[in-house]
């Protein structure tokens, strides 16, 4: 049915475009909403005394706290997200490397990402320090419609394994990438 | 018939946007970091060693002649002067300040030759603690050339005043330039302010003035005790004797070189 609706929407732009370069734009005006688009950004946050990167990875507010972890709460602010997409439905996938001493790669510390949206609602990604961490989630978007604009925080917090007290001083990387991909 | 035409253009067109699902990646790179501490240099010990060589002539407190009339002693080496060995259990990486000093006449502290040292790591190397080293060359009878250089010195090695090892005897080959020891690796070090990792390089200090090199050694990891010998071998700087002037020795005098070693966690 869509597919139909939009051939005879084309087909009404691109009869009429034929005779003017204004219509022309409109063409690719109409276009761009009748196609599925999304973009998902994550950004990065600045380093203070409470939040961002790079942050100390003895901070007390990153290590684990199972309590906060079951609620959603705590943990350190690193970046914040956004996706704006015309899908009522979305996947999101999750590729994480664990936290690796920059001076030494064979000390890797696991955590927790904690993924807010909507108003109270989250998700959890667990990466072990073991390998990598490739998962999936399906949030709700907040309303069903045409347009949805989801922004909110990333928190990171060291899973119950990450021995920070003791391990290596120095500098400690990691990488994360989600991509936002149509439907279910 | 254009319109037809226009219809099937656009139906191709806009049939794959339909079926591609839309997608959208956006990646974030983690950092963080912890502190060094002073704990990372703890637990550590550093200990001064002067060899004794199979090539090594004289005997007791005898020494070889050195003519401070020749001004041709180019290349001398003394092959394994001294070596410091380091044992540690921290985790963390340790960087290493090397300082070296020209000999310097012990009676009369204004009379200064300069020195070239190596060094060739033995193995992969952890350095903690502060400690100073200094070596003492007795050279005399003078007024005897020999292209040789080889001298049978009074070596002392303290490490905190404490001597470590004397009356070492100790040749000093001719033409002998020493590089690192291939297979080590994880090194790295500046020489004139220029950082080098290749363990290959030659690691060469001319203590004209001070010569600084700074390493910075790999962590332990987990292991819970990490050695490793550094071994330094030192000549006079051959170029001190192009200039007849000022190419002398004086004989019958010690002459002292230090080596200072500092320590810092990261």
């Amino acid at each position: 049915m869509r597919r139909i609706l939009a051939t005879l929407i084309s087909l009404v732009i691109c009869s009429t475009l034929y005779a003017t370069t204004l219509l022309d734009s409109r063409l690719y005006a109409v276009n761009t909403h009748v196609d599925h688009y999304c973009l998902i950004t994550l950004t990065a946050e600045e380093a203070t005394l409470s939040s961002g990167m790079p942050f100390d990875i003895t901070e007390s507010r990153v290590q684990y706290n199972s309590a906060n972890l079951a609620q959603g709460t705590g943990g350190w602010k690193i970046a914040t997200w956004s996706i704006e997409a015309n899908m009522n439905s979305f996947t999101l996938s999750f590729d994480a490397q664990p936290f690796t001493s920059a001076a030494d790669e064979s000390s890797k510390l696991g955590y927790y990402l904690i993924f807010k949206y909507n108003t109270d609602d989250y998700f959890t990604l667990h990466v072990p320090a073991t390998g990598s961490a490739v998962t999936s989630a399906n949030p709700a978007p907040p309303s069903a419609g045409p347009l949805t604009s989801m922004h909110k925080d990333l928190m990171f917090m060291f899973d119950e394994s990450a021995d920070t007290a003791n391990a290596p001083s120095g500098a400690y990387l990691g990488s994360i990438t989600i991509t936002l991909t149509e439907g279910i | 018939m254009r319109k037809i035409l226009l219809l099937i253009i656009s139906l191709i067109v806009l049939s794959p946007l339909y079926a591609d699902p839309a997608t959208s990646s956006s990646s974030l790179e983690l950092s963080g970091f912890k502190e060094g501490s002073s704990s990372s240099i703890e637990n550590t010990t550093v200990t001064v060693t002067a060899f004794t060589s199979d090539t090594v002539i004289g005997r007791g407190n005898e020494y070889v002649i050195l003519d401070d009339t020749v001004d041709n002693f180019s290349n001398y080496q003394l092959a394994n002067a001294f070596a410091i060995t380091i044992s540690t259990t921290s985790k963390n990486p340790v960087n290493v300040a090397i300082t070296l000093t020209p000999f310097i006449n012990l009676s009369d502290t204004h009379l200064t030759v300069p020195a070239v040292y190596t060094y060739r790591p033995v193995e992969p190397t952890v350095f903690s603690a502060p400690t100073n080293a200094s070596t003492y060359i007795r050279i005399n009878n003078r007024n005897r050339s020999c292209n040789n250089f080889k001298i049978t010195p009074s070596i002392t090695l303290k490490q905190n005043n404490s001597t470590v090892n004397s009356n070492t005897a100790i040749t000093v080959a001719d033409e002998t330039r020493l590089t690192l020891t291939q297979g080590v690796s994880s090194v790295s070090y500046k020489y004139n302010g220029t950082p080098y990792t290749d363990a290959f390089v030659p690691t060469e200090y001319n203590s004209r003035g001070t010569a600084l090199s700074t390493t910075t050694l790999p962590p332990n990891g987990n292991s819970p005790t990490v050695s490793t010998t550094v071994r330094f071998d030192l000549s006079v700087d051959p170029s001190y004797f192009n200039k007849s002037s000022q190419g002398k020795i004086l004989a019958n005098q010690y002459y002292g070189s230090t080596v200072t070693l500092t320590i810092s966690g990261t």
